[in-house]
């Protein structure tokens, strides 16, 4: 059992405030869909084409709905445009099991990459018709030195107009990727750097929607974040020993929370003076346990980081940027998104008075609201994600 | 001798940051670098007298603007 790991980001065409393509995300239980899509043209309709295509594939499939059904239901919802009488988005459907076997389904997309080990493995496809458009299919394994990677046509045509006649081409890309196979990148990484790539080729004036999604397999790493003391004083030993008895890495926000985890445990407590901001306390070590932050304010802050992090309207070099930093927050969003495959959330239940008093803008409700919200960004990260209210 | 600062989430939002950068200020400026360590802390336990400032195993409740008056009055004297 391997867990999928999955990252996508996208650039959107210089001058246009939505994305024309569209990537959908679903966990099934043995594995992940995604969807990736590009709508006809750019902006608002291209946006709509690509969401409707990418979002009615993705559930279609996961409830277990054929190929065929799919695209006959795409074909006869989409909105045909005013202008060109046509409703159009390609899409690249890619279903990855945890086994490490992988189903495509291709339409109009550029050709997927397939590398293992630095060079590239040919894929056998099968060309199939449904309604009058030519799918390609294809099934392959995936190993842990393997990449897979789908894009839109703009990383193709990276560089048109600007620094290169006929832009990345498939080739080169192929080539550029080869670099990406080693067992410790993670797809984030794959994704930010094509990405980059491309913004440099068009001189940070995309002339078309970009956009990357990468997959890889590995073993799944897990995160176990321990917020707020239990509600009953009494279960604080209990519950902590629970926690270090689950697999994975611990990680705990809350200077409370963690002062107690530190008693339990036996140890001290550092914190790190140089990562701290006017805005986010600084982070903590305890022996033993990965990242400690206090609470309410740097997961606020995380929550933001994430969410700047998955919007591809927010400038991504500057969101990427601000997740490298050294603050607690930044830590910690950092670790969600590049090491974290499943996220164990363990959401202690006591009230801290002095929250609660007029004035005070982050009291339990806040918090607990909170919690929700940041399990819900790293969902549709596509992992997965329990929540457990102690 | 540790001079522990609270910077849990409610000593945070009343100025743990400005105290702890003006206490550090205070102590170099009076060349007492070699006598006081300032470290932070998370929490420690009295929310409502934030900010918590904790010397010598007693905690004071020490706002930004109080600080000058805490470093003379509390830091100072454990030297003197």
């Amino acid at each position: 059992m391997y867990f999928v790991d999955t990252a996508h980001n996208s650039l959107i065409k210089y001058g246009e405030e939505l994305c024309g393509d569209h990537v959908e995300l679903v966990n099934v239980p043995d594995g992940k869909i995604m969807v990736l899509s590009d709508g006809l043209g750019s902006g608002v309709k291209a946006n709509i084409l690509a969401t409707m295509t990418s979002k009615i594939a993705a559930t279609m499939l996961r409830e277990g709905s054929s190929l065929e059904e799919t695209i006959d239901t795409i074909v006869h919802t989409l909105p045909v445009c005013s202008e060109r009488h046509l409703a159009y988005s390609t899409f690249t459907i890619i279903k990855a099991y945890h086994t490490g076997r992988v189903y495509v389904a291709e339409f109009d997309n550029p050709s997927i990459f397939l590398l293992r080990d630095g060079k590239d493995v040919p894929i056998e496809k099968v060309k199939k018709e449904i309604n009058g458009k030519v799918i390609y299919e294809s099934t392959f394994e995936l190993d842990k030195k393997s990449l897979l990677v789908a894009v839109s046509d703009g990383v193709i045509h990276a560089g048109v107009g600007h620094s290169l006649r006929f832009g990345w081409q498939w080739k080169n890309v192929n080539d550029y990727l080869k670099d990406f196979t080693g067992e410790d990148i993670t797809t984030t990484t794959v994704a930010s750097s094509v990405l980059d790539y491309c913004q440099n080729l068009y001189e940070n004036q995309a002339g078309d929607d970009t956009t990357v999604l990468a997959v890889k397999i590995r073993e799944q790493e897990t995160i176990n974040l321990f917020t707020g003391p239990p509600f009953n004083p009494e279960n604080d030993y209990k519950v902590i020993e629970d926690i270090l008895s689950h697999d994975g890495k611990i990680v705990v926000c809350g200077g409370t929370t963690a002062s107690i985890v530190a008693r339990t445990l036996g140890e001290e407590m550092e914190i790190d003076l140089s990562t701290m901001t006017p805005d986010i306390p600084p982070a903590g070590k305890i022996p033993r346990i990965e990242l400690v932050t206090e609470g309410v304010i740097t997961i606020n802050k995380t929550i933001s980081l994430i969410r700047d992090y998955m919007n591809p309207e927010v400038n991504r070099k500057k969101a990427a940027l601000n997740l490298r930093q050294n603050n607690a927050a930044a830590m910690l969003a950092r670790l969600l998104i590049e090491r974290c495959d499943k996220l164990n959330l363990w959401v202690g239940q006591a009230i801290n008075p002095v929250h609660q008093e007029a004035g005070y803008p982050m009291g339990f409700n806040f918090k607990m609201n909170q919690i929700k919200e940041l399990a819900g960004l790293i969902e549709k990260l596509g992992k997965e994600v329990n929540l457990m209210y102690i | 001798m540790e001079i522990q600062v609270c910077i849990g989430s409610v000593c945070h939002l009343k100025g743990s940051y400005e105290i702890i950068n003006k206490l550090d200020e205070l102590i170099n400026s009076n060349g007492l670098e070699d006598k006081f360590k300032i470290k932070a802390a998370f929490c420690l336990g009295q929310c409502v007298g934030a900010v918590c400032v904790k010397v010598q195993d007693t905690i004071y409740s020490v706002q930004p603007e109080t600080v000058t008056e805490f470093f003379e009055n509390v830091v100072k004297k454990q030297v003197m």
